[in-house]
C-alpha cells in the first residue's frame, strides 16, 4: 500500500461524486498515455512542514466531459480557459484534502494547468504515491510528489 | 513601473550573473516567443501573497544556460539536464523574488514546461512582465498574482 493511497482514493470519489455526480473507481492498471495522446495535467505545490506536489493527469477528451458537467455547457461552448479552470479546481479541491494530512503548518499554491503528452515536468521531485482511477472509460491518475533533498553538484 | 520591475530586472541580472557567470540585459517591448522553441519554468509564491514567476526562454538560450551550468561541451546537454538547469534558475530567482513580497511566504518547487507544452495557471492574472535580452536571444520574467475573484 503506498502513502495515503486510502485516502486520494476516498477523496477522489467522494469529489468526482459531489462536484460532478461522477462515479470513479480505482483499477489496478497504471495510466500509461499512449504515445500522442493528449493529456491535461493539474497540480498544485504543497510547502511548509511538508514540501511536495499533488497532480491530476487526465486525458484532454476526459477534461472536456469534465467541463461540460461542471459548467453546464456543451463541449462545442467550452474555451480551453473553461478546461483549464475546471481541472484547475478539480486539481486544487483534491490538494486541498490531502494537505490536510500533512504536518502543520502548510501551504497550497494555487493550480497549475498544462497541456502535454509526456506529464508534468517537476524537477527534484520524487513520485511516492499514483492511483489510477476510470470513469467513463477513460482512465486517469492522482500523485503525490515529494521534493526530493538538495543534491550539491551534477558532478 | 510595474510592481516590482526594477526589483525583478535586478533579481534576474543578479542570478545570471553569480550563477552563470552570463551578463543579461532588460530590453524594451514584448518579445513574441513560439511554445514550440520556448522552455518554460515556474515556482509558486503561497502566504501572505500568492502568485507564480515564469521564466520563458528560447531554447538555444536554455542550452548555453546548462551547458554553463553544468561545464558540459557544447551540444552535450542531456533533456534531464535541461530541465535540472531550468529549474534551479527559476528557483534561485523566485528565491529573490519572494523576499521583496510580504511575508509568510513559502516557494514551491519549480514545475517546466518544455518546448510544445503550454503552462497555465487559471486563478491568476498578469503583474509584472519583465523582456530581458543576452546576444541577441530574447527571454522573459513574469510574475502573475492571485486573481481577484469577480
Amino acid at each position: 500500500m503506498q502513502l495515503y493511497e486510502t485516502e486520494i482514493c476516498e477523496y477522489t470519489e467522494s469529489i468526482w461524486k459531489n462536484i460532478l455526480d461522477l462515479e470513479v473507481k480505482k483499477i489496478e492498471e497504471n495510466y500509461c498515455p499512449a504515445e500522442g495522446e493528449s493529456i491535461l495535467a493539474g497540480c498544485v505545490h504543497i510547502s511548509g512542514e511538508w514540501e511536495g506536489t499533488i497532480a491530476l493527469d487526465c486525458p484532454a477528451e476526459l477534461a472536456k466531459k469534465i467541463t461540460s458537467i461542471m459548467f453546464k455547457l456543451t463541449e462545442d461552448e467550452l474555451s480551453s480557459d473553461l478546461i483549464q479552470d475546471a481541472l484547475g479546481e478539480l486539481t486544487n479541491m483534491t490538494g486541498g484534502n490531502i494537505k490536510s494530512l500533512l504536518p502543520e503548518p502548510c501551504y497550497l499554491s494555487l493550480p497549475a494547468v498544462t497541456m502535454t503528452e509526456y506529464g508534468l515536468k517537476i524537477p527534484g521531485s520524487e513520485l511516492i504515491t499514483t492511483v489510477t482511477f476510470k470513469c467513463w472509460g477513460y482512465k486517469f491518475k492522482v500523485s503525490i510528489l515529494k521534493k526530493k533533498e538538495p543534491v550539491a553538484s551534477k558532478n | 513601473m510595474q510592481f516590482l520591475e526594477k526589483e525583478i530586472q535586478q533579481c534576474t541580472q543578479l542570478v545570471f550573473s553569480t550563477l552563470l557567470s552570463l551578463e543579461v540585459h532588460p530590453s524594451p517591448g514584448q518579445h513574441e516567443s513560439s511554445s514550440t522553441d520556448t522552455v518554460t519554468g515556474s515556482v509558486q509564491i503561497t502566504g501572505k501573497w500568492n502568485g507564480v514567476i515564469l521564466l520563458a526562454l528560447p531554447s538555444s538560450l536554455v542550452n548555453t544556460v546548462t551547458e554553463t551550468l553544468f561545464s558540459l561541451e557544447p551540444g552535450k546537454a542531456s533533456t534531464d539536464d535541461k530541465k535540472d538547469a531550468v529549474g534551479e534558475l527559476i528557483n534561485m530567482i523566485g528565491g529573490n523574488i519572494k523576499a521583496l513580497v510580504p511575508e509568510p511566504s513559502t516557494l514551491s518547487v519549480p514545475l517546466l514546461a518544455l518546448e510544445g507544452q503550454s503552462l497555465q495557471f487559471p486563478a491568476t492574472e498578469m503583474v509584472t512582465h519583465c523582456q530581458f535580452e543576452y546576444k541577441g536571444k530574447s527571454f522573459s520574467l513574469s510574475l502573475r498574482g492571485q486573481a481577484e475573484k469577480p
